[in-house]
């Protein structure tokens, strides 16, 4: 019996064993570096408590962010931080921002300009920004331009969510309650993929008409679009995924759950699986390279390595409250991070030196005139010029 | 199984001292069986991947608690199988909810007699038979990894037995 049982061959167990192996010396390595900040916290605390002063003078949003020094001390050295702006002015980097608030859906411009499409929800950008992709009151997709402007609707009797256009913007996935559907990027055909969960947005593989989702019973599933045929799919555990995202060139799916995440390669083999302290929010990828960022509570906004998922001494930011956006610049140089504690919009440089840009006032500048503001949500930051 | 070579408790010092070569004679020497044994339980193998990998994590990250005179093997079958346990519980009640209009992709093709009757046992009985038969610990331990008492784990494996001649015969 026992020759036996270990006779029966397991598919990709040398690969496995490889991929654990790289994650269980990661998190021994992790382990050893806890004294790290010890040796550096007398530094750190002095060049932290400098720019503390000067930011918590000027106004009280500053003051929100130079709180949140206290939990990035000893973790990252962050400097540069100045006070926050009173509003948006202007973007860091080049492109246009999708928001959605209570009131509809948002295109902010690079000069900071600020365009109400309309009372549309969960929109999504096409891939050069030409057009955008919304739901209106729930049963209709329509497809607009960045001005607001119309350009064809498709209504259901079913609830509709979460659009997405396909790398070219020849398809749009979308969810029709339970049904994962396609429609061209015309609006003139419409096709049925399967059963999907209705809660988290599918996710084109760039390059190709292939989606990911989350089926119905929490498996990830790869189907391709014209075809209509499933790819592979991989179950998951703990608690089904709550958003999927593709590297931009493709060779990485990454699958977020409450309190995990797990990559996988194009073929649905798993490259990395990492437990994650906290409970993650949100996540997007850098627009080249395999890293993404990831929102954990509490704590703050990781920046991951979808090959090695290595991410614990790499904490780009943390603060007080919660985070509910992340969003890369088309440029890769920044990350927005939407923070509604603080009612703020951080644009953190991800590369070279630590740098944020504050701006605060935010709901307000979405929800005019409204009593209790509500803070807007980060649909996408797209494209570079 | 209950015995301790010394080699293991220096490995287990030295790892603790935050020798890499000894975590890695460690996890040479414990992962496989613990993948295996999760992979018998749970049929699938990115969930056996999940379970052992994160076994041994939950033994890093207790390392330096970890009481180097018991024996490590054990102490992380246990953790791998009793997830592997869950898994497959969760697995089995939760809906399958097939496409009506996407063909699955092909099964792997495989060619084992054994697997196949494995497969038709509960997460339970599959459990006993793996600590039993491929992990080798005698009934007591068994009883003692999972929990329960020493009559349901005989109980459990003479009926997964005779399944397994059943189907295999």
């Amino acid at each position: 019996m026992k020759r036996e049982l270990q006779r029966i061959e397991i598919p990709g167990e040398h690969d496995a064993r490889q991929r654990t192996w790289r994650v269980v010396q990661a998190a021994f390595a992790e382990r050893e570096r806890v004294t790290w900040p010890r040796r550096h916290a007398r530094s750190l605390v002095l060049a932290a408590a400098g720019a503390a002063i000067v930011a918590a003078a000027v106004t009280p949003p500053g003051r929100s962010v130079v709180n949140s020094l206290r939990d990035a001390v000893g973790r990252e050295k962050v400097v540069g931080v100045r006070p926050a702006h009173r509003e948006l002015v202007r973007l860091p980097a080049s492109g246009r921002l999708l928001l959605e608030s209570p009131g509809g859906s948002w295109v902010v411009g690079e000069s900071g300009s600020r365009r109400r499409l309309g009372p549309y929800r969960m929109a999504s950008w096409s891939p050069r920004g030409l057009y955008v992709a919304a739901i209106l009151r729930g049963f209709e997709l329509v497809a607009l331009d960045p001005k607001g402007d119309v350009r064809w609707t498709r209504g259901r009797k079913q609830r509709l969510a979460f659009p997405r256009w396909s790398y070219e913007g020849y398809r749009i996935a979308y969810l029709s309650e339970s049904t994962l559907r396609v429609v061209t990027g015309d609006g003139e055909q419409d096709w049925g993929l399967g059963s999907a969960d209705p809660g988290v947005a599918p996710a084109w593989r760039p390059g190709t008409h292939d989606v990911a989702y989350v089926g119905t019973d929490g498996d990830v599933r790869v189907a391709d679009a014209d075809a209509r045929r499933l790819l592979w799919r991989a179950a998951v555990r703990f608690g089904a995924p709550r958003q999927l995202l593709w590297s931009a060139d493709g060779s990485r799916l990454v699958a977020i759950g409450p309190q995990w995440v797990k990559s996988f390669d194009p073929r649905g083999r798993t490259l990395g699986y990492a437990p994650i302290k906290g409970y993650a929010s949100a996540a997007t990828f850098a627009p080249r390279g395999h890293r993404f960022a990831l929102i954990v509570r509490p704590g703050g906004v990781l920046v991951v390595g979808a090959d090695t998922m290595r991410f614990h001494n790499r904490l780009l930011f943390a603060g007080a409250g919660r985070f509910n956006g992340v969003a890369w610049s088309p440029d890769g140089q920044w990350i927005l991070v939407s923070w509604p504690s603080a009612d703020q919009f951080l644009f953190v440089r991800s590369t070279g030196s630590r740098h944020i840009v504050a701006v605060a006032n935010v709901a307000e500048q979405f929800n005019p005139g409204a009593r209790a503001p509500a803070f807007p949500r980060v649909d996408g930051w797209c494209c570079a010029s | 199984m209950a015995g301790l070579g010394r080699s293991e408790r220096a490995r287990i010092r030295g790892a603790q001292a935050g020798s890499v070569s000894d975590l890695e004679a460690l996890f040479r020497e414990h992962w496989p069986r613990a993948y295996r044994a999760a992979y018998l339980v749970v049929h699938d193998a990115a969930a056996a991947e999940d379970i052992a990998q994160e076994s041994f994590l939950a033994a890093v990250r207790a390392l330096d608690r970890f009481d180097r005179h018991r024996p490590f093997g054990p102490w992380l079958h246990r953790i791998a199988v009793n997830r592997a346990i869950d898994w497959a519980r969760a697995r089995a009640v939760r809906a399958e909810t097939e496409e009506q209009d996407l063909p699955a992709p092909d099964p792997p093709e495989r060619d084992d007699t054994l697997m196949p009757a494995i497969a038709s046992l509960d997460p339970d009985h599959r459990a006993v038979i793996v600590l039993r038969y491929l992990l080798e610990y005698t009934p007591v331990e068994i009883a003692e990894l999972l929990d329960l008492p020493r009559g349901t784990v005989n109980s459990r494996l003479r009926r997964g037995l005779d399944k397994l001649k059943g189907r295999i015969e």
